[in-house]
């Protein structure tokens, strides 16, 4: 059966150039699909949240143009969506995802979807080789392995479960998606991939770690080893990292984040703190995993990980 | 004799002709000098006929060349060297090369459609107004004595060079010699270096055919003989030299003394023509050059590794780059890298060549690489391993800063080991122990790098006029280290812009079974010796702050450094005795895979290495207590995420 196939990207900034880099990934990675699906199945769906200094300030008609005809070389059509606000990765990617299941037909085979981060560039078999990661129907998440940075979080050598999949590039089926109800908007930027990698697993599915599908992704190391975050990256990792202790019932790791903030955080790291505080004040906090899963303490306990300031072990 | 420096500098003072006319030179015949070689190549490379002797001037050559069966004319545009040489029976002809126009057919009639054998024209094209004319005059002879159905005549050419190294030496001292005779004759209206020499006959299609250049390890410039760079054995004089013998093979070069033949060619119909040159190369790059060409070696037996890198130059933010994937193996390694290289996007693939190496010991294959390279710089990635997308632009931003120095960016270590069979995930990618460690200083220390290398090939860029100008080439005598020796050469040469970033990381393969060719074994103590013996062997050049770093090492003054120094030369040692321990961690436990887990002393050893790395935590924040520098307490919350975790992780075990 064909496999219809959309891959999504939230813009936000960034250069041109290296959008179009990406795109010329996307569109040799879609040549070696083995299962290649109609023309009218495989998409590139851009979702534009405008720049840090204007989110209205788009992709341009010239550049569109350019990567029209980039992606059609692999038969590939360009669904291009401007948000005119910085809306999220989460929700962005959630709006593209419905745009795919209101024009979906009956019958039109295993639909998947491929999630990507725009500062990437694919090795040439990464596509093909995540869409068949995908196999047996228990794996909800197939996750790419970065490089030249690896993730240093843990997955089984053998069977590359891994505890959650990196929203740099993940392939679900779009029927996951859906049953997951997409992304948890409450996450801006952080932490979404990591909760519906949770999700995922408390209901019953997989998620593998490929490391067979190599993609690039645009960090640069530095002396000490990790790229340093951003001003809006360590606001939204530690507001992130409150949100999912809240959803997993971790009071004791919202306590110790929330002291370390005080201590220790940085004037963005105490922002997220306050902010924290202000929607659980408001009631704006998103449920909690047995509420909304309904599923036992125990199912959430061995789900959600919280070692060593991670959502999972990590290898090094 | 040569003066000396103590000496007023007579030699250089023309009492001779002070009226600025040329004087007509009696030189005796010498089979040593530039007659004797042009003697030579006549009987070498001439058929049987007239040897025609422009500018003769009193034909020390004349006689020579009757004895030996030809047919001497001379022609000088000095009547009383022509009444001269006549008077000695020989033919002679007054001919003025000065006025080259019709010169041809003027000729045409002195020969009177005689063959000719040779055209010979002995240290007087540098005394010509315009050499281009007469030498194209000469090809119109050439071509018409061959439409008259005789042989192209050979050319024959003595050329004083320029470009001696005396000459050169004293020149960058700021001294200029003129002198009544020799190599700065002060009648010279033309100067030349061998590549004037090939550019002004080539493109006229004179085509070299025999050459016996007059060698004089000291010419008569080679005074006065003290001074300080003509010292033998002087540091500057050596190291001139040295320069000198890898540029080009004509440092004592007297005379480029030369035979030449025109080839009957259509495309050369017309001698006043020009005509591209063979050695573009020499002209710089062309405008559509790429700017940065990277050498990639692969053996064309791990495709998924070979994509990775490609991968990686294919997401660089500086597109303005050829990659040249070297193939070290048979038609199907080929075969197969052209498949992998095939399978990018389009706009990367019509930047890269696949090219299949005959030789392919290490040196070697990179040697072709930098013979096949364009770009204006050249950088280099095996197979193995990986870069930021901005290594090409950090290479392009430190050489637009300072160009035509060796740039060098930083590059990270991390350990892998090849998959198990039975860990189905992996495939064949590798299995990852470690996070990049830094091992090597965000600073070029050349002091340093005397001891061990600490620039790996991914790690820099160097500029091509390294090879063009200078014929640098890595070192196909070492089995290893190559790129140690290189790198340290090209910067003792050229000097080094940091550019301070982390943009590649080198991946090191615990087991062996991942090892490949292009994976530098160890450098061992007599590779260290050889690598140092050859610098040992010519003076070296420091570039400013050596003097201190020397002193220190000396041991006789102490270290007197700020905490921050002390915290650079600290973190990365603790990072090597980390990446140690990783590595023997690895090793013991493979060992331990091996023997069933029985070995008692295996279980040892591990619990000394989780000691050894409590310890080597312990020593960082022992070094972080040191330093209370402004970096420090910039950097407070970031380390104090560290430290806490650290504290979690320590209380955890205990």
């Amino acid at each position: 059966m064909a496999t219809a196939l959309r891959v999504q990207t939230v813009r936000y900034g960034g250069d041109a150039p290296d959008l179009l880099r990406m795109l010329r990934s996307v569109a040799a990675a879609a040549r070696r699909l083995e299962a290649k699906a109609t023309s009218s199945a495989l998409t590139v769906a851009i979702g534009d949240c405008g720049a840090p200094e204007d989110p209205h300030a788009v992709l341009d008609e010239k550049l569109l143009t350019e990567a029209r005809g980039i992606l059609a070389k692999a038969d590939l059509s360009l669904d291009y969506v401007a948000f005119m606000a910085n809306v999220g990765h989460g929700a962005g990617q959630n709006l593209l995802a419905k745009r795919t299941s209101e024009r979906r037909r009956p019958g039109d085979g295993k639909d998947v979807l491929i999630l990507l981060n725009p500062d990437t560039y694919l090795s040439p078999d990464c596509l093909a080789t995540l869409v068949a990661a995908l196999e047996p129907e228990s794996v909800g998440i197939a996750e790419a392995r970065q490089i030249p940075l690896e993730h240093p979080k843990a997955f089984d050598p053998v069977t590359g479960d891994t505890p959650w999949a990196s929203g740099c590039l993940m392939a679900l089926r779009s029927s996951v998606f859906e049953a997951l109800g997409g992304f948890d908007a409450s996450f801006f930027l952080h932490g979404d991939d990591v909760d519906l990698s949770w999700r995922a697993r408390l209901s019953g599915l997989r998620v593998r770690h490929v490391p067979r599908a190599a993609v690039f992704h645009d960090k640069r190391p530095t002396e000490t080893g990790f790229p340093p975050p951003g001003d809006q990256e360590e606001f939204q990792a530690a507001l992130a990292r409150l949100l999912l202790a809240h959803r997993a019932e971790r009071r004791d790791v919202i306590a110790g984040s929330l002291n370390w903030l005080d201590v220790h955080g940085s004037a963005h790291q105490r922002e997220a703190g306050r902010e924290f505080m202000r929607r659980l004040a408001e009631g704006a906090l998103p449920t909690t995993y047995r509420e909304a899963l309904g599923v036992s303490p125990e199912a959430v306990a061995s789900v959600a990980c919280f070692h060593e300031g991670e959502y999972a072990e990590h290898r090094f | 004799m040569p003066s000396t420096a103590s000496e007023p500098d007579e030699v250089a003072a023309d009492k001779s002709d002070r009226r600025g006319h040329v004087p007509t030179y009696r030189f005796a015949f010498s089979w040593e000098g530039p007659y004797g070689h042009a003697v030579h190549l006549v009987e070498n490379y001439a058929k049987r006929g007239v040897v025609l002797d422009l500018g003769c001037g009193y034909a020390a050559i004349g006689e020579v060349l009757r004895d030996a069966g030809w047919e001497y004319v001379g022609g000088d545009r000095d009547t009383d060297a022509v009444a001269d040489v006549a008077s000695r029976g020989l033919e002679c002809h007054v001919i003025d090369l000065a006025a080259s126009e019709g010169l041809a057919a003027r000729l045409a009639d002195v020969l009177e459609d005689r063959p000719v054998a040779a055209v010979i024209m002995l240290d007087i094209i540098e005394h010509l107004p315009d050499p281009t004319a007469v030498l194209g005059e000469l090809a119109e002879l050439s071509d018409l004595l061959a439409t008259n159905g005789h042989d192209a005549p050979l050319l024959v050419t003595s050329i004083p060079n320029v470009a001696h190294f005396d000459l050169a030496a004293k020149l960058v001292g700021g001294r200029w010699d003129v002198t009544p005779s020799g190599l700065l004759d002060r009648t010279h209206l033309q100067l030349f270096t061998e590549k004037r020499v090939n550019s002004e006959l080539g493109r006229l299609g004179w085509q070299e055919c025999g050459r016996e250049d007059v060698l004089l390890e000291h010419s008569d410039q080679w005074f006065p003989s003290d001074h300080p760079y003509l010292v033998e054995g002087g540091p500057v004089h050596d190291h001139l030299r040295s320069l000198r013998a890898a540029a080009d093979p004509n440092m004592a070069v007297n005379q480029f003394v030369r035979a030449y033949r025109r080839l009957p060619s259509p495309s050369l119909s017309d001698p006043h023509l020009p005509r591209a040159t063979s050695n573009a190369a020499a002209k710089g790059p062309m405008i559509d050059d790429p700017y940065l060409s990277v050498l990639t070696r692969t053996r064309g037996t791990r495709p998924s590794i070979l994509a990775e890198a490609l991968t990686c130059l294919a997401a660089q933010t500086l597109e303005d780059l050829e990659v040249i994937v070297l193939v070290q193996g048979d038609d199907s390694a080929v075969e197969s890298t052209r498949g992998v290289v095939r399978s990018f996007d389009d706009d990367f693939i019509s930047r890269v060549r696949v090219e299949q190496l005959s030789d392919d010991s290490r040196s070697a294959s990179l040697n072709a690489g930098l013979s096949l390279a364009r770009g204006r710089y050249v950088a280099f990635l095996d197979e193995d391993d990986l870069v930021t997308a901005d290594w090409a632009q950090r290479f392009a931003e430190g050489a637009a800063r300072v160009p035509g120095k060796l740039v060098r960016s930083v590059c990270d270590v991390r350990v892998v080991r090849q998959a198990n069979p039975d860990e189905e995930a992996m495939g064949a990618a590798p299995v990852t122990l470690t996070k990049p460690i830094c091992k090597f200083g965000a600073r070029f220390d050349p002091v340093a790098h005397l001891a061990v290398n600490a620039t790996p090939l991914s790690s820099f860029a160097l500029p091509r006029s390294l090879v063009t100008e200078l014929q640098f080439r890595f070192d196909e005598q070492l089995e290893s280290g190559e790129d140690w020796d290189f790198v340290l050469r090209a910067a003792l040469v050229v000097g080094v812009e940091d550019t301070g970033y982390v943009t590649s990381i080198h991946q090191r393969w615990a087991n062996a079974g991942g090892m490949t060719a292009t994976e530098a074994p160890g450098i061992g103590d007599a590779l260290r010796a050889e690598i140092l013996s050859r610098f040992d062997a010519a003076p070296l050049l420091l570039p400013p702050g050596s003097a201190t770093k020397l002193a220190r090492l000396s041991g006789e003054i102490g270290p007197g450094r700020s905490h921050d120094d002390q915290g650079t030369d600290l973190a990365p040692a603790l990072e090597g005795a980390r990446l140690a321990l990783v590595e023997a961690r690895e090793t013991l436990q493979f060992a331990e895979d091996r023997l069933g887990g029985e070995s008692a002393q295996i279980e040892d050893l591990l619990l000394l290495i989780d000691q050894l790395e409590r310890r080597a935590r312990q020593a960082e924040r022992t070094q972080a207590e040191l330093l209370a520098s402004e970096f420090w307490r910039m950097t407070a919350p970031l380390r104090a995420v560290v430290t806490l975790i650290r504290g979690d992780r320590r209380s955890d075990r205990t």
